[in-house]
């Protein structure tokens, strides 16, 4: 977008290269709209060049520097914390199935709920993807935790800090995917039942847990599109930009 | 060379009492005699660091022109860090003095 006024021109390059964190992006700019404001105001009080008003406003922002550096200052920071509290939601999501598979077979075994015979060959298949499938979502959010306490804090946002911000991201996003392959087997494992015997309003309890596992799988599928597109945008503007 | 103790020049212009990023910038300036005058915008990541680490509290406020603007003051730990970091400062100005004077 091109604007007269290379203040509001700045704030929106400024605004860009923070698209990592939108949050982040409008603090700081109110920040530096504020500060280049105050800036320019003191510099035009100290000249008599009233009519070179856009040189004052260039010359104060020269002085407050390049919007992607300054970017990239809060880049590694800001997409660290966002690793982090995905690694958290997984982690979170997991002993949340966890609760909610412990309840169904309470429930199951209360009211005597078995799955039919004609399921039995294909339960010997879903029986170890789920019980794996979970292992490895367990092992997997536990070591994200545990590698993102285990890492230096990040500088810069530069090549290692982005191959250290990916490889975080990366264990994130396979512990996703087992996750969704024990959500899947769950779920299969449930209309297995729910398909041999009588349906009536109790059918609530185990499909209720069912959709419950299904919204936290498709939050964390959300949860890492999100952190991935931000990764990927702040990658190619900022390392480039630092070209 | 700044940059190492840039976080310590922060907490020292706030010891000073709560301010806004322009009026630190400008502090900065003045009481290095302008040998200070890095990029403005450097300590705004400097700033939202320090305040992570829980050394600054900020506040948005509304300045006489009727902007917002953002005030940041020192926290309990960050007069502590500061009161830390000027002691590890003096004993290292001191060897570095006595290393520089040599035996003359």
């Amino acid at each position: 977008m091109r604007h007269e006024n290379p203040v509001a021109e700045y704030l929106d390059s400024l605004s860009r290269a923070l698209s990592f964190d939108p949050m982040l992006s409008r603090r700081v700019c109110d920040e530096v709209a504020d500060h280049l404001h105050e800036s320019i105001a003191s510099a035009a009080s100290h000249t008599d060049l009233v009519h070179q008003n856009r040189d004052v406003e260039r010359a104060a922002i020269g002085r407050f520097g390049s919007p992607w550096e300054i970017a990239g200052q809060y880049a590694a920071a800001s997409l660290g914390r966002q690793a982090k509290a995905a690694g958290f939601a997984i982690f979170l999501s997991v002993l949340c199935i966890f609760g909610t598979m412990k309840y169904r077979i309470a429930w199951y075994r209360a009211t005597h709920w078995v799955i039919g015979s004609h399921y039995a060959a294909i339960m010997t298949v879903i029986v170890p993807i789920d019980r794996y499938a979970f292992l490895a979502a367990l092992l997997l959010g536990f070591a994200g935790l545990f590698y993102s306490r285990m890492l230096p804090p990040l500088g810069g946002f530069d090549p290692p800090c982005c191959k250290m911000l990916r490889r975080r991201a990366a264990v994130s996003a396979v512990a996703t995917l087992a996750f969704i392959a024990s959500v899947a087997s769950d779920t299969a494992m449930t209309a297995g039942r729910l398909a041999n015997n009588a349906w009536s309003v109790s059918i609530v309890a185990p499909v209720g847990s069912v959709l419950v596992e299904v919204v936290l799988a498709v939050y964390l599928i959300l949860c890492m599109r999100r952190l991935f597109g931000r990764f990927t945008s702040a990658a190619a503007t900022l390392l480039n930009a630092q070209d | 060379m700044l940059k190492g103790h840039l976080d310590a020049v922060l907490l020292s212009v706030l010891e000073a009492g709560p301010a806004h990023g322009y009026a630190i910038i400008e502090a900065i300036r003045l009481r290095s005699d302008g040998t200070f005058d890095l990029p403005e915008g450097t300590i705004y990541p400097a700033l939202h660091r320090l305040e992570g680490l829980g050394l600054l509290a900020s506040k948005w406020e509304t300045a006489d022109s009727g902007r917002r603007r953002r005030i940041y003051s020192l926290t309990r730990l960050g007069v502590k860090t500061l009161r830390k970091r000027r002691d590890l400062w003096a004993r290292f100005s001191s060897a570095i003095g006595s290393m520089l004077e040599g035996d003359a």
